[in-house]
């Protein structure tokens, strides 16, 4: 405490502003106040892609379906979405026969010709490899 | 015949003349034979104009004692007229006449009393001039020699007698003639007896009337008077032996024994003959005639009056004597025997051109009768018929009555006419029989192999037949066969027992009306109290049971082997039960029309009380108990079916082609595999293969009543497989469960292979999840008081339920129940039996939250925290999946979209509130009324997010977001904006969350001047998400309709 005492003034303000300038650097940063998303070619999504039981096809012109056989599903039966990516941010509206859109936005961490990893915001993570 | 007779008698006259005048020289010149002779000889120029010459004449006293008697000769008269023709007139070898002596010498009057010939010929002939040999005798005597001729006696003994002339072209010859006469010649009148013998007789005309007789050992003998050598009146009797009579080339008699006797009366210069008691006896066998026969001397037509009447004649012998030339061939093939009675008149002129009308009225007794073609004979034949014999027009034969046995035991009767039975004959015959049917038997069908019974038959029959020509059908012009049959029992192929009791049976062929136009030939109207048939292998049933059948049926010719049959009936019957292997019927008072127009087309108009059908699943539906499979009944049942059957096509209910109008009412339908009886009021269908018209059809089912109308076409195209059945229907209920009702409609039309699948999976799983019915497309406006579904009664149901090929879809149906008003599109197809789709479109008005979740479970695994609010809402949600045969959802295929509106709503005080409200330092005063929530969710896979939405409670201002997966866990985050930005985080399993106080994630993102780039986007989602759910939301209209 004594230490304390002996610290002037102005010192001790440049210092509550040090401090809270850390902090609030650290805070951001800790907030991801400055998110930097990677950027990712589009042209590598095409394909077909699998991980484990779950099947996605990408088409150039930005539409897709999907299935899963562990539900006894086949790529026939498969369902249909539209698809973009920008930057690193891959979204999905799949499309219902009925008539409505289910949007499903997910965040690429890694595309290249082999391997296909997104992850949506709640902690859901894929790795998709394509098959050809 | 007269002139014969005439010359005779005026011949003999001469001979007596001679005679008298020889016996008259002979007294003049003292008994002196040579004085006589030639004194007669030189005297006879005085008298004849011919040639004469005797060679003696003397007196005997010997042989005429105590008379004198003059013997003349080798007496001999010439006339030479035709170098052809013999110039002899007469010869006589010996001449005897007795003469008075006593009135000769007192008062020179020769009076003959005796004259016999013997031994001599007398030769007549008249040239095509008509002047005879015998016309010798003077006209100018002037000799005062007195006699008279007292003939009491004349006798003649083997003269030969000849005649012929030229111009009549008749001839005539008696050989060893013997004549007998006693009686009294005086002035050319003959009154006595005479007999006269031939040995042989023989008497030809040829001209126009070609008449011959021949006859041998003829006797005639005749009692009467022959007036001034013309008139005959006495009695005549006739024995001819070996008779032979023949006109033309027809022979009458031949050979035959011949007696006629008959009170004669005869104009002999007129040819006139009157006949009483005649009587013709030829063999044993008599014919008595009276009446007259008149010969013209011009043109020798014979002019008769005749009446006759026979004794009982033998057909077997009778009928050989009627010439061909008259019978023709018709008896060729007929066996007629018995005996034959007739009576009746010949009138009419015998000329070349005509011939006498014969009528006769015949009596056949003791008959047997058989004819070729006719596959019966006929024993005790008694019958009685008028037969009118006109060779020159037409014969008729007239059955007055006729009765006879055939086969045994079968006792037929006739009546009726033959017309020209001569020729083609047209016959119009009335039959009747009391007969066995089993001895008809070759009449009647083949395939029926025996008959019992009694048949009381009447036939009326109108045909021709021509004896040359083979009997068909075609000569029957119309006939009537009205039959009573008793104890008719029959049997079909050994197999088909067929009995009634009293059938009555009326055939009438060939018909001339037209009433189905199928070329109508035979009408049969059938009448029974009962029909049965019955299957004699298994006796303990019957096939087919009516009562009180009437039938009214037409056929095309049945004996026409060139054409289909064609039939058509009308039916009424009483009552009608058939048996089949699995199917009986029973119908009360059925009645219509059958019509088979070929065996292609055929037509069924049918209406009836109470028909019940019974269907089994085995061949053991044999009494009337109920069946097992399908009961089938209906108060009544009106139907008109039209058939036509194609060959080539391939599914049966195209192949028969139908053309239904069918009217029920009271119907019920009781099928085993269905859990309720199907209920039909009223029913009303038309029915073709290309459209069916439901004009009424009234259905319960279980608690479900119902009324659909509309139209169903594509039927051809469906049944075909190439395209939809296409339906636009009405259904207006006052209650549907609809539970019972998707149970009935399942895997209606479902392709095999999905059936096998649910079969499987029902065998492995018991998964029998319902299969839509596919080919077919149809579209039904509902109007629905009340439905239920699951265990929700829905109100006021309207919309349309479309069915399309697989698909079931529920469009804008609104309804209403007592939590919300709502409209719902749903659709529900089975592509195959793992992978059902489920989708659909539901939109809540006005709900209450608490009744929303009561309502609909599956709202609080959707957004759980609904459950912390109480007040009316505002929901649409969208969401389809794929579900498994069990109805489990295949969560990779799950979708959704919900957005859920609520206003004045208030905060429940619930424990996880207390804990938020704990964390975010809510105020303890904070009142839990929220004005407004708008929210919009997602659903992919497992995942529900929960779009950011503002929630205002009090001075307090949150944003909400946030994910929950199906399994219940929880990451959510409420960014606190006013008072202060806080955020919480709550995070974990539901009945274990964590609160954790941490930054606020969307702080700007209701602050469009604030709002971050990621914030736009998720409001351009939520945007996104809300229009396309409410974008199906009609109008206001469509829920409460």
């Amino acid at each position: 405490m004594n230490r304390l005492g002996h610290i002037g003034k102005e010192n001790r303000r440049k210092l509550t502003f040090g401090v809270i300038l850390c902090a609030t650097m650290l805070l951001m940063a800790g907030c991801d106040l400055f998110p930097r998303k990677e950027k990712f070619d589009k042209t590598l999504l095409p394909g077909y892609w699998v991980t484990g039981t779950i099947h996605e096809y990408y088409n150039e012109a930005g539409t897709g379906y999907t299935w899963d056989t562990a539900d006894d599903v086949t790529e026939e039966e498969a369902q249909p979405f539209t698809w973009t990516l920008e930057k690193a941010t891959l979204t999905q509206i799949h499309q219902m026969e009925m008539g409505g859109n289910i949007p499903k936005t997910y965040t690429v961490t890694k595309l290249n010709a082999t391997t296909l990893e997104y992850h949506d915001d709640y902690g859901k993570y894929y790795t998709f490899t394509r098959e050809k | 015949m007269k002139k014969p007779l005439k010359i005779g008698l005026i011949s003999l006259g001469s001979i007596l003349l001679l005679i008298i005048i020889a016996a008259s020289i002979a007294l003049f010149c003292i008994f002196s034979p040579s004085k006589l002779a030639k004194i007669v000889n030189s005297q006879a120029d005085r008298f004849l104009t011919c040639e004469f010459h005797m060679d003696n004449a003397g007196l005997t006293f010997f042989k005429t004692f105590p008379k004198i008697g003059l013997d003349l000769e080798n007496v001999v008269l010439k006339n030479p007229q035709n170098a052809d023709v013999s110039d002899t007139l007469l010869f006589v070898k010996d001449c005897l006449a007795t003469l008075n002596i006593r009135e000769l010498i007192k008062n020179k009057h020769a009076e003959i009393n005796d004259f016999s010939l013997e031994n001599g010929l007398l030769n007549l002939y008249v040239d095509e001039n008509g002047n005879g040999n015998y016309d010798v005798f003077r006209s100018n005597d002037t000799s005062s020699f007195d006699y008279s001729i007292d003939l009491q006696k004349v006798k003649a003994k083997n003269l030969d007698i000849r005649y012929q002339n030229g111009k009549a072209k008749q001839k005539a010859a008696a050989k060893g003639v013997d004549l007998t006469v006693n009686g009294k010649f005086e002035n050319n009148n003959i009154e006595g007896k005479a007999k006269i013998y031939a040995d042989n007789l023989v008497f030809a005309m040829k001209d126009s009337t070609a008449l011959s007789f021949s006859g041998n050992d003829v006797m005639v003998s005749y009692d009467g008077v022959f007036t001034d050598f013309n008139l005959i009146d006495g009695n005549l009797v006739a024995d001819v032996s070996n008779t032979v009579l023949c006109h033309d080339t027809t022979t009458y008699l031949n050979g035959m024994d011949l007696t006629v006797s008959s009170n004669l009366q005869a104009d002999l210069s007129a040819l006139d003959f009157e006949l009483q008691d005649t009587r013709l006896k030829l063999e044993d066998q008599t014919l008595d005639v009276n009446g007259s026969v008149d010969i013209d001397t011009l043109s020798s037509d014979i002019h008769t009056d005749l009446h006759y009447e026979t004794g009982n004649w033998n057909i077997d012998w009778i009928l050989p004597l009627i010439p061909r030339s008259i019978i023709g061939n018709t008896l060729d093939d007929m066996q007629i025997h018995g005996t034959l009675a007739l009576e009746g008149d010949v009138k009419g002129t015998l000329s070349d051109k005509e011939t006498p009308k014969v009528t006769s009225g015949i009596k056949w007794t003791d008959g047997d009768f058989a004819m070729k073609d006719l596959p019966l004979d006929f024993t005790n034949v008694e019958g009685h018929f008028d037969l009118n014999l006109d060779l020159d027009n037409q014969t008729d034969l007239t059955v007055k009555s006729l009765s006879a046995t055939t086969r045994k035991r079968n006792k037929i009767t006739a009546s009726g006419t033959v017309k020209n039975l001569l020729g083609k004959m047209l016959l119009n015959i009335l039959a009747t029989g009391k007969l066995h049917v089993a001895d008809f038997k070759d009449f009647l069908p083949e395939d029926f192999t025996e008959y019992g019974g009694k048949a009381d038959l009447k036939v009326n029959t109108q045909l021709t037949y021509d004896p040359e020509k083979e009997f068909t059908v075609d000569n029957i012009t119309k006939a009537t066969i009205n039959g009573q049959f008793t104890d008719l029992k029959m049997l079909y192929e050994d197999t088909m027992s067929v009995y009634s009791p009293d059938l009555q049976v009326d055939l009438t062929f060939p018909v001339t009306e037209k009433p189905y136009k199928i070329d109508e030939w035979l009408n049969a109207k059938v009448k029974t109290s009962e029909l049965s048939i019955q299957n004699i292998r298994t006796r303990e049933r019957k096939e087919i049971n009516g009562s009180s059948i009437q039938l009214d049926a037409y056929t095309n010719n049945l004996l026409d082997s060139t054409v289909d049959l064609k039939f058509a009936t009308t039916y009424k019957l009483n009552q009608l039960s058939m048996w089949a292997d699995t199917i009986s019927a029973h119908l009360s008072n059925p009645q219509g029309v059958f019509v088979l127009k070929n065996m292609n087309q055929m037509r069924l108009d049918y209406n009836g009380n109470n028909a019940i059908v019974y269907v089994s699943n085995s061949g053991q539906s044999t009494s009337s108990k109920k069946g097992n499979l399908i009961d089938f009944s209906t108060d009544k049942l009106n139907l008109k079916a039209e058939i036509d059957y194609k060959d080539n096509e391939e599914n049966p209910l195209l192949r028969w082609s139908p053309v239904v109008k069918l009217q029920t009412t009271n119907a019920k339908a009781d099928i085993r595999d269905i859990a309720h009886a199907i209920k039909i009021p009223a029913l009303d269908i038309d029915f073709n293969p290309k459209k069916c018209v439901l004009k009424k059809a009234n259905i319960q089912f279980g608690q479900s009543a119902a009324s659909l109308t509309g139209t169903i076409t594509g039927i051809e195209p469906f049944l075909h497989g190439t395209g939809l059945l296409k339906g636009n229907l009405d259904l207006v209920a006052d209650y549907l469960n609809l539970n019972e009702l998707m149970d009935l409609a399942d895997g209606f039309g479902a392709p095999d292979s999905l059936i096998e699948q649910a079969e499987q999976l029902e065998a492995k799983n018991g998964d029998s999840p319902f299969i839509v019915p596919f080919g077919m497309d149809v579209n039904m406006k509902t109007t629905i008081k009340k439905a239920l579904y699951e265990d929700v009664e829905f109100r006021n149901i309207a919309g349309r339920v479309y069915v399309k090929d697989g698909v079931l879809v529920l469009e804008e149906m609104g309804l209403t129940n007592d939590a919300a008003r709502m409209q719902l599109t749903a659709m529900y197809r089975t592509p195959r039996m793992n992978h059902l789709f489920l989708g659909f479109d539901f939109h809540l008005l006005d709900i209450k939250i608490d009744k929303l979740i009561a309502m609909i479970p599956e709202v609080d695994t959707i957004l759980p925290m609904l459950k912390a609010f109480s007040g009316n809402a505002e929901f649409h949600f969208a969401a389809e999946t794929y579900l498994k045969s069990n109805y489990d959802i295949k969560y990779s295929t799950l979708r959704g979209a919900a957005a859920i509106n609520g206003h004045d709503l208030v905060v429940l005080d619930s424990e996880t509130y207390k804990n938020i409200a704990k964390k975010l330092m809510f105020s303890k005063k904070t009142e839990n009324k929220i004005d407004s929530l708008s929210t919009e969710i997602t659903i992919y896979k497992n995942e529900i997010d929960v779009y950011p939405f503002l929630l205002s409670i009090d001075k307090y201002s949150a944003i909400i977001s946030g994910r929950h997966n199906l399994d219940m866990t929880y990451d959510y985050n409420i960014s606190l904006v006013k008072p202060i930005r806080i955020g919480l985080d709550i995070i974990g399993l539901e009945d274990k969350l964590k609160f954790k106080v941490g930054k606020a994630k969307y702080a700007t993102m209701f602050q469009p001047e604030k709002r971050k780039v990621v914030e736009t986007s998720v409001l351009e989602l939520k945007t996104l998400i809300n229009k396309t759910l409410q974008a199906n939301v009609k109008n206001d209209d469509a829920l409460t309709r």
